[in-house]
């Protein structure tokens, strides 16, 4: 299998949600939401954006909380953390205004019962203007819903779906080492039901099947023997 | 070490007291030629280089035979006589900026660091198929730099070779990349024989 990075219509979504809050407007906020299913390279597409453009990713946990998250965030700014939470609190501002980066929050849904986080993260925007991306499970945006000053912030809701028919054939062409018959391709988008995960493993069954016949291409009757 | 370094590395040894804490004093061509051992046209080359930076300032020049203590050698009164200049340290925040070691950012480097960080972060392990992809590097690359950080006691593979190795980060140094010793080449401690 091929090593690419392949933009699908959700990445370029993600990266054209991440170009409207990456603005120097004053008085416009900043936030944006990512929110899709499991398996659908949400945060695959974060780490790429993070490793390109030197941007900060951080994995909520469960057990965070306020100050927690605090520190991990200075940690990720490349300083050592102060011990009071009101020191880390201003070092975060310091190291936003001589290094703005874009901050990344994965796994939102930990901490949509979390006031205290949220907040935190609220006024961190406030005061920064940083650019924020929440990326969390479809149901995230329901549930963060209900903190209205937060929800507000958002510039900009992204969807995530599941792979259509031009992306599975654009991911196969990308990816596959051997070609896909019209039908087979046709069939794998069916069957995968737009997840990447299964379409890869498609791809690697392909491969395989293409090695055994020594064949440059594959259609259904090869893929789908039984 | 760069000549420069090892000139900002004399200026602060030498103006560091019994507390191991930086005095903002004066220092001479002379004191600078006697720790670094370099050539006085060398440091004379470097400190104009750093005057006009604005990083230290000429106090005081005169001949060096002129000197009431240790008047310096003339040998035969021939060719202009060696100055004996005094410096002093004008910003010592931005000198230390200027000779630390400077990494180069937005580099493949930073970007499979950032991968390799971020993958373990979510999943605990990474490939080197994580790299090429996410970090969009050679594969070629992202081996010899996952060989430099496992030497370095950095990251740690599944198994010693074949398809599917992950590898586990052991050290996590932080959001800059550490920094990975060039490997010797020729003779010596590391290289080739």
């Amino acid at each position: 299998m091929k090593s690419n990075f392949v933009i699908t219509k959700n990445v370029k979504k993600f990266h054209l949600g991440i170009d409207h809050i990456n603005h120097k407007l004053k008085g416009v906020e900043r936030m944006l939401l990512v929110t899709g299913e499991p398996g659908l390279g949400k945060t695959d597409a974060a780490i790429h954006y993070c490793a390109q453009n030197g941007a900060v990713l951080i994995r909520t946990l469960q057990l965070m909380t306020g100050p927690w998250l605090l520190r991990k965030i200075v940690e990720e700014l490349g300083a050592s953390p102060a011990r009071r939470i009101s020191e880390a609190f201003d070092q975060v501002i310091d190291l936003q205004k001589n290094r703005p980066r874009t901050i990344v929050l994965d796994e939102v849904d930990r901490f949509c019962e979390k006031t205290e986080i949220l907040e935190t993260i609220r006024d961190i925007h406030d005061v920064c203007h940083c650019p924020i991306v929440f990326i969390g499970e479809e149901m995230a945006d329901k549930k963060l819903m209900r903190y209205r000053r937060l929800y507000r912030r958002f510039v900009e809701v992204v969807r995530f779906e599941k792979l259509d028919r031009d992306d599975v054939g654009k991911f196969i062409g990308e990816l596959s080492e051997v070609r896909f018959e019209t039908d087979a391709a046709e069939r794998a988008a069916n069957e995968t039901d737009g997840k990447i995960s299964d379409i890869v493993t498609l791809i690697h069954r392909a491969e395989t099947v293409a090695r055994t016949n020594k064949a440059a291409a594959v259609g259904v009757k090869e893929l789908w023997k039984n | 070490m760069e000549k420069l370094r090892i000139v900002g590395k004399a200026i602060f040894e030498d103006g560091i007291d019994k507390d191991g804490n930086f005095v903002d004093r004066f220092f001479t061509l002379d004191q600078l030629i006697d720790i670094t051992g370099l050539s006085r046209t060398e440091i004379r080359r470097i400190m104009e280089k750093l005057s006009r930076e604005n990083l230290v300032i000429e106090v005081a020049k005169k001949p060096g035979y002129l000197l009431l203590k240790n008047p310096l050698p003339w040998p035969d009164g021939n060719g202009r006589p060696p100055l004996a200049i005094t410096y002093r340290v004008r910003n010592k925040e931005k000198l230390t900026q200027r000779i630390k070691p400077r990494q180069k950012e937005n580099t493949a480097q930073d970007r499979m660091w950032s991968v390799i960080r971020n993958k373990t972060k979510v999943d605990g392990l990474f490939q080197v198929r994580d790299l090429v992809v996410l970090g969009e590097v050679k594969r070629e690359n992202a081996r010899w730099y996952l060989k430099q950080l496992r030497r370095a006691g950095i990251v740690k593979p599944s198994r010693d070779g074949g398809p599917g190795v992950t590898w586990t980060l052991l050290k996590d140094t932080g959001p800059r990349r550490p920094a990975i010793e060039k490997p010797t080449r020729g003779r010596g401690e590391g290289g080739k024989p």
